[in-house]
């Protein structure tokens, strides 16, 4: 156990710093901005009273926020990435900052502070060498808790492409890796921490400076915390540059959602593009849902994704017919050209569709084929299923009218457990994806979708038409992965992510590999000559 | 030195906090405001450094009125000593001793070395407590910044407001005699607040006696003493006189 944890963090050791400096300069730069604002939101209501019963409760409102709903709210404002991610991340900080300064200022003696107007302070030389110097501990405590605050909820910045080790939670979450998990968790955890420390060493090193006999000890003193803030922003700010202009090469940004298929397919697309092309590869994984994903298509914060056909149609393009998938392909492709300049790729090779799963018992007991057989037994079976399918449009709902069920009860769960509990017997019946490696791994049986309630969902490359235009190379190279994928390969290659907890890179590069995918066309005759087949197909 | 015509002042909800007074005060001369709480004294002191703007009538000092200074400029040339806390806990002895001269610009070494000599002078050894903090002070101890901070103000008038009302009578007794010297020393314009009869009749040059925002009787200790115009006034002094009387006789 403890040589897979060290293993894995030495495997991971670059990814991880990476992650952490992005973690860093999230909950960096939002504490510092919240700070700024903070302080300043602070010190005017503790001039002005009658604002300081709605500004809180504003204020207050936005704390109650839960961290995930936020995001959703900014999303269609900012898109996504680090902006919205540092807005986020900053009004949740300013909460304990604006109430602390407001404590700490209005907690002061009156005494004192009429002592300062009958010896002729002015407002600011009050404020300054007064009130703030006597208030910094208590302001101190609310940035400490902003900080820590920050680190928190910069996890969650990963479901909307800001990166940060919220990436390493998120992914390990999607492909039941609790090792991962906690390589997220661990070294946020540690972080918040540290910073707490270290602003509260901070804290005494600036009471400490009172001790010396020093003039205007107060105004210094209060200048050096603006020294640490100014300085703070400076080095966040040469690191996101450095970050920036360390490759002047042009950048190809590969999105993907937050489910395991979705990392191998992005994995594959990445790695195609950095061997065969010249184009830095940037890759934003795990992004929410397909409707985050897409919107940072047209905002052109990505440029390309592997997406299902059916998904498309009926999410995206709000169709509810069901044709057939050589049609949805073709109404798919020509809309997104026509209607979001993007362009769909021909599709791997497979189709990820619902799964309407039930144990092979199950199965052989009632003969059961398709969903149709299951109508008149459903009074008797629990089924299970994801959040998302209960609330799509084409979800639990409209499915269980289409095939007439009514099943004695539901179970909400993650995608991730309802093969398991399928196979335990929690549940009888699971809505799952076709493509899991569990299906196969854990002998269930999947039902035939007999009155077309499902479209076809045939994964595919969406990329923005842009993209393609600006670097003709980029379609080349992943048009290459086009009929590479049947659905054997797929579920093998979700099932070794999920059951052996490989990482999704290495058994996309494996897969690459194995299919002299990495070799250049000239390089392997063969090769080429084995697409061209499957391509006049 | 302080011209007050017909000054008065009242609250919201206090009426006639201060009946119309006036009063002239000379250069160096000490005038000792007696009265118990609600009598007026502090609300006095107040008008006289622009704390509160008076209802009616007029404050001059050195013959401007008060109102044509600029209010941060005139509490600046003004010393004040307060009762309770006056210092400020987050600086040492000697920025407290400095605060006003450094709201003003004045910080250099000369400002520096003034600021020491005057804690000598206020008999806290300079070497010892100028890198103290209020915090670490008796109350008689901070009450010596407290005049030293008024005198580094290098004004010529300074405002006392119960400045010893909180110490013990030997304390009290100590810092009486202190100001006494430095007052024959600096001859400043001294208006002292005080509930205490017996600090009154040893500080003042003059006793303004206050009742209920009403002047009783402004005059020296011994007229106060011998010819009485209030009923108010006999009272006051001839009560603690009685006792003394009273404890002579047994």
């Amino acid at each position: 156990m403890m040589m897979d944890a060290l293993d894995m963090i030495v495997d991971r050791g670059p990814e991880l710093l990476e992650k952490l400096i992005q973690h860093l300069l999230l909950t960096g730069g939002s504490t510092i901005i919240a700070v700024i604002a903070g302080l300043t939101i602070g010190v005017l209501l503790s001039r002005r009273p009658v604002f300081q019963g709605p500004v809180m409760v504003v204020i207050n409102a936005l704390q109650t926020i839960p961290s995930l709903a936020m995001l959703a709210f900014l999303l269609p404002l900012f898109g996504i990435g680090t902006l919205p991610a540092l807005i986020a991340l900053t009004l949740y900080a300013l909460l304990p900052i604006v109430r602390n300064t407001l404590t700490g200022i209005d907690g002061l003696s009156p005494e004192l502070l009429e002592a300062c107007e009958a010896l002729g302070f002015t407002e600011r030389q009050r404020l300054i060498q007064v009130e703030l110097p006597l208030a910094l501990p208590t302001i101190m405590a609310g940035i400490r808790t902003a900080a820590v605050i920050s680190v928190g909820v910069a996890t969650l910045a990963a479901f909307i492409g800001a990166g940060g080790l919220g990436d390493f939670i998120v992914r390990g979450l999607a492909v039941n890796n609790n090792g991962l998990v906690l390589l997220g968790a661990v070294p946020a955890a540690i972080l918040a921490l540290t910073l707490d420390r270290l602003l509260y060493f901070l804290e005494g090193r600036l009471k400490q400076k009172r001790s010396h006999p020093s003039t205007g000890v107060a105004q210094r003193r209060f200048r050096s915390i603006l020294a640490v803030l100014a300085v703070g922003a400076l080095i966040a700010a040469l690191l996101a540059a450095w970050q920036m202009a360390a490759d002047p090469r042009a950048t190809v940004r590969v999105a993907s959602k937050n489910f395991t298929e979705q990392y191998i397919l992005a994995e594959a697309m990445a790695q195609m593009l950095e061997r065969h092309t010249d184009l830095r590869v940037e890759r934003k994984l795990s992004l929410g849902s397909v409707h985050v994903v897409h919107n940072a298509l047209l905002n052109q914060e990505v440029d390309v994704y592997p997406e299902y056909t059916g998904t498309a149609w009926r999410a995206i393009l709000k169709k509810e017919e069901t044709l057939d998938a050589q049609t949805t392909f073709e109404r798919v492709q020509q809309a997104y050209r026509e209607r979001f300049e993007l362009e769909w790729l021909p599709p791997f090779g497979y189709e990820n569709t619902y799964a309407i799963l039930v144990t092979e018992a199950l199965a052989r007991e009632h003969n059961l084929r398709s969903i149709s057989d299951l109508t008149a037994i459903s009074p008797e079976l629990v089924m299970g299923f994801s959040a998302e399918f209960y609330e799509r449009v084409d979800g639990y709902s409209a499915f269980r009218e289409r095939y007439s069920l009514a099943f004695s009860d539901t179970a909400e769960m993650d995608l991730g457990l309802v093969y398991q509990a399928l196979q335990e017997g929690r549940i009888d019946v699971a809505a799952g994806n076709s493509t899991d490696g569990r299906i196969a791994a854990f002998d269930l049986v999947m039902l035939t979708d007999d009155r077309r309630f499902f479209p076809p969902y045939d994964a595919a490359i969406v990329a923005r038409t842009e993209i393609f235009e600006a670097f003709p190379e980029v379609a080349e190279v992943l048009r290459r992965l086009s009929g590479s994928i049947n659905v054997d390969a797929i579920r093998e290659m979700n099932r070794q992510v999920d059951q052996e907890q490989r990482s999704a890179a290495s058994v996309a590069l494996d897969f690459l590999r194995q299919e002299g995918l990495l070799q250049r066309p000239e390089d392997s005759a063969a090769a080429a000559g084995d697409r061209e087949a499957i391509d006049s197909e | 030195m302080i011209k007050i015509h017909q000054v008065s002042k009242s609250y919201r909800k206090k009426f006639d906090a201060l009946a119309p007074l006036s009063l002239n005060i000379e250069a160096g001369e000490v005038v000792v405001l007696l009265g118990s709480s609600g009598s007026g004294k502090s609300t006095l002191l107040k008008l006289i450094n622009g704390l509160l703007e008076p209802d009616e009538g007029e404050i001059q000092i050195q013959g401007r009125s008060i109102q044509d200074y600029d209010p941060v400029e005139l509490r600046r040339s003004i010393g004040y000593v307060f009762q309770g806390i006056g210092l400020f806990p987050h600086l040492n002895v000697l920025d407290n001793v400095l605060t006003v001269p450094r709201l003003r610009g004045d910080d250099d070494e000369e400002s520096q070395q003034q600021g020491l000599d005057l804690l000598d002078r206020v008999q806290l050894d300079s070497d010892r407590y100028a890198t103290r903090f209020p915090d670490e002070l008796s109350g008689g101890q901070q009450q010596r910044v407290g005049v030293a901070r008024a005198l580094a103000t290098g004004a010529d008038l300074l405002l006392m407001d119960e400045p010893f009302g909180a110490l013990d009578a030997i304390t009290r007794d100590d810092l009486q005699a202190m100001l006494l010297e430095l007052q024959q020393e600096f001859s400043k314009t001294l208006v002292f607040v005080t509930h205490d009869l017996f600090e009154a009749v040893r500080l003042a040059d003059r006793i303004v006696v206050l009742h209920q925002g009403q002047v009783q009787q402004i005059g020296q200790a011994s007229d106060l003493i011998n010819n009485p115009e209030t009923s108010f006034v006999e009272k006051l002094f001839s009560k603690p006189l009685k006792s003394l009387e009273e404890l002579r006789g047994q």
